[in-house]
């Protein structure tokens, strides 16, 4: 069974239902309540060999029109989507394991990679690297503290994304 | 291979510790923050360390390193170097090959260095430093202006190198890192730069014709110089090649390209340091880091120098943080 569903003027999946996390939608989330930024939703990806990588997906259908506070609203997005997801698999929240899709909860945390990604509708491929320099360096006290790869944060447009069959 | 160094008092550079080194290294800083004066420190001594008992050479260590200080740095007398209102001497401490090497000067010096100490055996390499400017043109006029007119202008740096590219080519096989890392500079160009014999001038060959070294493109004469280094064997697994601006006269791709054979000649044995501006030159050696999992260390000044590691991700540096400034300038013309 698959999913698919439009965020931000973009067709993403289809997805297999139980490897993508809607953790805007999810009642993990709501019950948060108000005041708490969080990103599209996660997915689960094959990544290299037999390892699992888990995609915090953060979609944009504008440019920055404030740097900072745009770059700072990203980073609070997928830092709280980041933390939000592994308090869930490790079951600290009531209900994780009813609410999270089956998936998630088999990962081994311990040795799947994270990968942040913000994409950005119909964004001029010239302006992804410095954009991407700057979240990587908001970014960077999440990736160190939480040991992922350096290069984990990644800021793609809608071409890339297709690419990736991320967005059909 | 120098494995770490400490400096005190050494003109801009008040106190500065870079342990852990690797093959390929890295120095970026603003405009006079002391990275050309930080490879031109380390250059001294790594020449001095590979000139002493060489051959009928009978100077001794410190002999050697007054004079390479004094023509590199080109001051009134060696004690300039030290810093400025320092309330001790100006002290170098490096370790090669896991040997200690150090000395220490105050600024009353004009030419003869009291303390040394040298625990690193007589090396048979060269170490070699790249300078901003491509030296081909200026060959012969930076001997003559040495050797003949005996003149401060060109420093040792520039001299050295000159001497160094006037050593015929060598025949025979090369070892293969540097065949495969001469093949791709010269791919870089389609052409290579060598000296014509009958005129004693550098030209560029490209298929069958010629061009006069003035007439040569400066990234071509730049990329021709390491060409040339490793064609003529001066260079050898054991160099240190130090390089001041690899981004100088290069276009960006040429310049990921340069980084890739630096990757490649380092993996040779080569140790390379690299003084940058260029945020292509520092991505670039980034990327190379995390693809082959090598430790990279990075000396960035921002108020004060710290040390990181390119393989732990970009540290924070005014390089990155100027593109990001000009992509919000561009932002906000474009859609502000």
């Amino acid at each position: 069974m698959t999913i698919s569903f439009v965020e931000s003027g973009m067709s993403f999946g289809p997805y297999a239902v139980d490897e993508v996390f809607p953790i805007e939608q999810s009642p993990l989330y709501k019950h948060l309540g108000q005041g708490l930024m969080i990103a599209e939703f996660v997915l689960i990806r094959p990544g290299r060999g037999e390892s699992e990588e888990v995609w915090v997906i953060e979609a944009k259908s504008s440019a920055p029109r404030v740097f900072g506070e745009y770059v700072d609203e990203i980073r609070q997005k997928l830092t709280n989507s980041v933390q939000l997801t592994l308090a869930s698999c490790l079951k600290r929240h009531p209900h994780a394991a009813d609410l999270l899709p089956a998936r998630f909860l088999d990962l081994n945390l311990g040795a799947c990679a994270f990968k942040c990604i913000l994409i950005i509708k119909g964004f001029r491929k010239e302006w992804l690297p410095p954009l991407q320099s700057a979240l990587a360096k908001e970014m960077k006290s999440l990736v160190k503290t939480m040991g992922f790869n350096p290069g984990s944060v990644s800021v793609i447009n809608d071409d890339k994304a297709r690419e990736l069959k991320l967005i059909i | 291979m120098l494995n770490s160094v400490e400096l005190d008092n050494f003109g801009p550079l008040q106190h500065l510790r870079w342990g852990k080194l690797s093959n390929i290294n890295l120095i970026i800083g603003a405009n006079s923050s002391g990275k050309t004066f930080l490879l031109k420190a380390l250059y001294c001594s790594m020449r001095t360390l590979e000139e002493y008992q060489r051959g009928n050479d009978q100077r001794t260590a410190a002999e050697i390193l007054a004079d390479k200080l004094y023509w590199t740095f080109q001051a009134d007398k060696i004690g300039d170097l030290v810093t400025k209102n320092a309330d001790s001497p100006l002290a170098c401490k490096i370790k090669v090959d896991s040997r200690e090497f150090r000395y220490s000067f105050g600024r009353d010096t004009t030419k003869s260095i009291t303390s040394l100490e040298n625990h690193v055996p007589p090396r048979t390499s060269n170490s070699i430093f790249l300078p901003p400017k491509e030296v081909l043109s200026l060959q012969n006029i930076i001997l003559k202006s040495r050797d003949v007119d005996k003149e401060f202008g060109f420093d040792d740096t520039y001299y050295d190198l000159a001497k160094a590219l006037r050593t015929a080519p060598t025949r025979g096989k090369n070892h293969a890192h540097f065949a495969k890392a001469r093949e791709s500079l010269e791919d870089m160009f389609d052409g290579k730069v060598e000296l014509d014999s009958k005129t004693n001038r550098w030209q560029f060959k490209k298929g069958n014709q010629k061009f006069p070294i003035g007439a040569t493109a400066e990234g071509v004469k730049k990329i021709a110089i390491l060409d040339t280094l490793l064609g003529n064997r001066y260079l050898s697994k054991e160099s240190v090649v130090f390089i001041d601006e690899p981004e100088s006269a290069l276009h960006p791709v040429a310049i990921s390209r340069l980084i890739d054979i630096i990757v490649s000649l380092a993996d040779s044995g080569i140790q390379f340091f690299i003084a940058s501006h260029s945020y292509f030159v520092v991505k670039a050696l980034y990327l190379a880091a995390q693809k082959h999992q090598m430790s990279v260390p990075v000396l960035s000044f921002v108020e004060r120098w710290s040390a990181d590691d390119l393989i732990a991700g970009m540290p924070d540096n005014p390089i990155i943080d100027e593109s990001i400034r000009l992509y919000e300038e561009e932002v906000e013309l474009a859609l502000g």
